[in-house]
């Protein structure tokens, strides 16, 4: 079966896939079931296309949540710990401490416990595969490969060209763990997206409560039309900051998008008030704590097979020199 | 010796090692820049330790003057951590390139206990006098 797969290049499509499909479901949480059982019958009747379609449609999600992940796990590693001392007197360290934590909720991990010697050992593997590509021709964008995945790839994509079958088998084994961290980033952020999308559901939830219930203090209610005003604002903002501006501030476009998507739905949405499919507000709750949780393990584990492709890729270095 | 744009002195202020990289970008072009950033580097730590009367603490201020970063002076500067912590000492670097630190934090070395980026070389100098002390 592996042999199968790796023959007709369906293992990388699989692990862009499995977790672009488990996204897509979280959309079902959106969509109304009256609607989703017409598609089937749709698809009944046209079964090989739809089939394909979503097929294709999971790949391209996959593949973006797995480079938006690679991406942002970068950051966060890069994205130096907020220094609390200085935190009032330091202009811009505020937006700082916010864009930290949320590159924390969408792609940090806990540190795992090393002991010194590990580190390192783990630092100089790093140090080693850097200089290793300033023999290769691209010293003069150290500026732009900064970031560790980076350096990997790049140095196995220069290493064939130079010293053409040496290590190939080695070659070949860190590609397959590069594979598995980006399937594991990749599902990572797709339960992230499960996360997200019942937080949105809650909140969503708790805003249509607040619409002109007598029940809720006056502070708390909100005007339907002004919330609307304020989701278009917000909308507006987002996509200056994300394509105008060409400095996309993270935090700042999401907070945006998120409020907008809340009062947009808030006002139009008929279906806020009950779940689909039989779903109650606790097991949705518990859903989306479940799908945090997961998500943080699998980003744990993408990072152990990180240092595994670190050190296979090193190992290279050693061929070069022999 | 190093080459002319490679510039590393050395002194003890407050009975602190104080090491003054100066450098230009030029100097990551050539081939042997990085034993020459760690040679030099790590050379003058020890002459600093061994000068009369010597240093009060192992601690060592590394003060960058330069606008760019390459891998040589990140090995410079991890190789100058490795002896650091041997000595049971800590760095603090003020005059990191602002651009390229990035690069030190995904290396790791930002999240050791005994590295850490200074703001200037006078408060740099009294926080490893206070932690030593």
């Amino acid at each position: 079966m592996k042999d199968f797969l790796d023959k007709f290049g369906l293992t990388e499509s699989l692990a862009h896939i499995c977790p672009g499909a488990i996204a897509m479901c979280a959309l079902g949480l959106w969509i109304d079931p009256s609607l989703l059982s017409g598609m089937a019958t749709e698809a009944a009747k046209n079964g090989i296309i739809v089939t394909v379609f979503l097929l294709i449609s999971a790949y391209a999600v996959g593949l973006t949540l797995a480079f938006y992940s690679v991406v942002g796990e970068e950051r966060f590693i890069a994205t130096p710990f907020p220094n609390f001392k200085t935190f009032y007197k330091t202009p811009g360290e505020f937006g700082h401490f916010i864009s930290w934590l949320w590159l924390w909720l969408a792609h940090g991990f806990p540190k795992l416990p090393a002991s010194a010697p590990a580190n390192l050992e783990l630092m100089q593997a790093r140090i080693d595969v850097r200089q290793a590509l300033e023999t290769f021709p691209v010293r003069k964008l150290f500026s732009l490969i900064q970031y560790g995945s980076d350096q990997l790839i790049l140095f196995r994509t220069f290493y064939p060209d130079r010293y053409k079958e040496r290590g190939a088998s080695v070659l070949t084994q860190a590609e397959v763990v590069y594979r598995r961290v980006l399937f594991a980033l990749g599902v990572g952020q797709s339960l992230l997206v499960w996360t997200a999308l019942a937080c949105l559901r809650v909140g969503g939830y708790a805003i249509a409560r607040s619409i002109g219930n007598p029940h809720v203090p006056k502070w708390l209610r909100v005007d339907p039309e002004y919330l609307f005003w304020v989701g278009v604002a917000g909308l507006l903002v987002a996509l200056y900051l994300h394509f105008i501006e060409s400095r996309f501030q993270s935090w700042v476009a999401a907070a945006a998008i998120f409020l907008s998507i809340q009062a947009l739905c808030a006002f139009r949405s008929p279906y806020l008030l009950s779940l689909p499919y039989g779903l109650r507000w606790p097991e949705l709750v518990a859903l989306g704590a479940l799908s945090l949780f997961g998500s943080f393990r699998l980003r744990r584990v993408a990072n152990r097979w990180r240092e595994l492709e670190l050190i296979v890729t090193h190992s290279l270095i050693g061929s070069m020199v022999g | 010796m190093a080459p002319p744009e490679l510039e590393v002195r050395d002194e003890i202020r407050d009975g602190v090692p104080l090491i003054k990289v100066t450098y230009d970008g030029d100097v990551f072009q050539a081939a042997s820049s990085s034993a020459n950033f760690s040679s030099e580097i790590l050379s003058h730590y020890d002459k600093a330790l061994g000068s009369s009367p010597g240093p009060e603490v192992k601690s060592v201020v590394v003060e960058i003057h330069a606008d760019v970063a390459g891998s040589s002076l990140i090995r410079g500067l991890f190789d100058l951590y490795r002896s650091v912590v041997r000595n049971k000492g800590q760095i603090v670097c003020v005059g990191f390139p602002k651009d390229y630190i990035p690069s030190l934090t995904s290396l790791g070395l930002l999240d050791q206990s005994h590295f850490s980026l200074g703001m200037d070389t006078p408060s740099a100098i009294a926080q490893l006098k206070r932690q030593t002390v």
